[in-house]
């Protein structure tokens, strides 16, 4: 440490020079009677160290009190806010989740395995990177788009499928039917699916699902890649599986919601409410099982087969389903910030007094812009508007 | 200062009489630093107002053992950037122009007025005219607030080494330049400034 350094690391030092009060000035005098030889040099230091000094702006002595007045008018308004965003955050909350996130080679394995649904769907859901809207696969070899905005597909009716506003009467009777569809929901959309018994499947962004046009089997049984939220019918004696690569959730109780992406190294199930069975693929007798209760995360390891189990909140894993994802006490400003960078566009807001607005709440960007912004017009009451090539006006 | 850690444990509680000691003990500080970062009283003054709201909503949140000093100024530092930007309505890097910038920081002694003696401050002053914003308020942070070298590049978004390494390159450089005048002659334009 050199010199300059002991004298400027020097807590005390510096506050002599730049703030001295009383106690320090007492204390460096009484130290100068027994250090003289020092005297000069720190002396010298200090007062060309004091070019230093800042100009300070003053302020009125009212102001620190106006302030802190503001501060306290906040702080009522914002407690009694709370209420209010307590009611808006239960709306959202589910009945019963699970997920299950999943990695690479999930169809090359599917397809491997033997399952019959068809070599057929392989090659179009490669295609998924490519797609603008979502797709219908059925197992006659023919697809339907499904439409916006509401994305969504319905088996409720016998031998019906109803898709958008659009019912297609289907013959399953015909010779070469697979006995299996499979919805491929494109990037940034999301596509709501009723299946046969009732049951309700959301199937998020980048995701496929494979299952049958009917549950006429022992068990109802889908196939996952990517994200899906499961609101099973309950039906003991027909359990409904959701299978992934190496895992499968069996649904014990009401309802849960599945989510199997290729990129991930592990598979996760998060459950919300009853209870779901994670098994391991292919070992009936040597395979780990587990089951859990709600609020629980089941990892399951692909490379090690290790299932772990954590406490979660069910919220940040299954919310998606509503385009959320968690918002906690941000600035407008700060949201807006994230969309503006998420999408490569430049928001501008024209209200004032919105744009310290704080929320609380989820929000997720793979639904896409327009339904991120309705969702944020929905809670804030306020309006977007194109003003020009990637530029909106938030009012 | 050994009561500090009590008023601070207090305000977690949600103690509103603890909440106004903070405000009260950091006021001074707080506005000190913002008032060089922004020139605007209304910008300055709604941070500090959101500053203590935020503060306040989010006590649960926050270590017991936070540096608060360096916890407030770096968050002011944000917040206001962040409503300068808003205001702006120009995306983050863009804060402001030159000649804004160089309104900010400024030393005392540069306040002078141009017929102030030029022999002897004159090589000082272009010394320090030549420090660009960011180093000046590495200098106030160092100076002016007890904050570790860490803190510091956290708030200028620099390492810790930089912000070490250049605080004494500066001072090297000042001290250069003090030599071929006296104290005497330095205080003499000291005075002359606080004249002014």
């Amino acid at each position: 440490m050199t010199k300059l350094e002991r004298y400027i690391e020097d807590k005390r030092f510096v506050k002599w020079v730049f703030l001295p009060d009383t106690e320090v000035k007492h204390y460096y005098a009484k130290y100068f009677r027994k250090h003289p030889e020092e005297k000069e040099e720190m002396v010298k230091l200090r007062d060309q160290l004091r070019c230093l000094e800042f100009s300070n702006k003053s302020y009125a002595t009212e102001l620190p009190e106006n302030i802190f007045r503001k501060i306290q008018a906040d702080i009522i308004e914002l407690e009694s806010s709370k209420k209010s965003q307590i009611r808006i955050l239960s709306v959202l909350k589910y009945a019963a989740i699970a997920v299950l996130l999943l990695s690479t080679g999930f169809f090359a394995n599917f397809f491997a395995g033997g399952n019959s649904s068809g070599h057929q769907f392989s090659e179009d859901l490669l295609l998924i990177g490519t797609m603008v809207e979502p797709r219908l696969y059925l197992s006659d070899g023919s697809s339907v788009i499904v439409p916006g905005p509401d994305y969504e597909v319905s088996y409720a009716q016998a031998n019906k499928i109803i898709v958008g506003h659009d019912t297609i009467e289907v013959n399953r009777l015909k010779k070469n039917d697979r006995g299996k569809d499979a919805l491929v929901v494109s990037y940034g959309r999301k596509v709501k699916l009723v299946l046969p018994d009732h049951s309700e499947v959301w199937v998020n962004s980048g995701s496929r699902l494979i299952f049958s046009h009917n549950f006429e089997s022992k068990i109802r049984e889908v196939f996952l890649s990517g994200e899906g939220y499961f609101d099973v019918e309950k039906n003991p004696e027909q359990p409904f599986y959701v299978r992934t690569t190496a895992m499968a959730v069996k649904v014990l109780g009401t309802e849960f919601n599945v989510s199997a992406y290729p990129e991930n190294e592990t598979i996760e199930a998060v459950l919300e409410k009853g209870s779901v069975q994670i098994e391991e693929n292919d070992r009936m007798w040597f395979g780990k099982k587990a089951v859990l209760v709600p609020n629980q995360r089941a990892s399951f390891d692909k490379q090690t087969h290790e299932i772990k189990i954590a406490e979660v909140e069910h919220e940040n894993y299954t919310l998606w389903k509503e385009g959320l994802v968690t918002i906690d006490d941000e600035t407008l400003d700060d949201v807006f910030g994230k969309i503006e960078r998420y999408f490569n566009i430049d928001i501008k807001i024209a209200d004032r007094e919105k744009i310290d607005m704080q929320i609380s709440g989820k929000l997720d960007f793979n639904v896409g812009r327009e339904r991120v912004f309705e969702y944020i017009e929905k809670l804030t009451d306020g309006k977007f508007t194109e003003i020009g090539p990637a530029k909106y006006k938030f009012e | 200062m050994k009561d500090w850690r009590q008023t601070w444990l207090k305000f977690k509680g949600g103690d509103m009489d603890a909440f106004h000691r903070i405000y009260v003990a950091y006021f001074d500080k707080l506005y000190a630093y913002g008032s060089k970062l922004t020139n605007e009283h209304s910008v300055l003054e709604d941070s500090i107002q959101e500053l203590f709201l935020q503060l306040y909503t989010r006590r649960s949140h926050l270590r017991e053992d936070v540096n608060l000093e360096y916890y407030l100024l770096k968050s002011l530092k944000l917040t206001i950037y962040q409503r300068l930007r808003r205001k702006e309505r120009i995306i983050p890097s863009g804060l402001a122009n030159e000649d804004h910038e160089s309104s900010l920081f400024k030393f005392k002694i540069e306040n002078a007025d141009e017929q102030t003696d030029k022999e002897g401050n004159d090589e000082l002053l272009q010394a320090l005219s030549g420090l660009d914003p960011k180093q000046r308020e590495l200098l106030y942070l160092k100076f002016y607030n007890s904050l570790s070298y860490k803190e510091i590049g956290d708030i200028l978004g620099i390492n810790p080494d930089s912000a070490k390494k250049q605080v004494y390159r500066i001072i090297k450089k000042l001290k250069h330049n003090f030599r071929g005048f006296s104290i005497e002659l330095f205080l003499y334009v000291v005075q002359h400034v606080k004249k002014s």
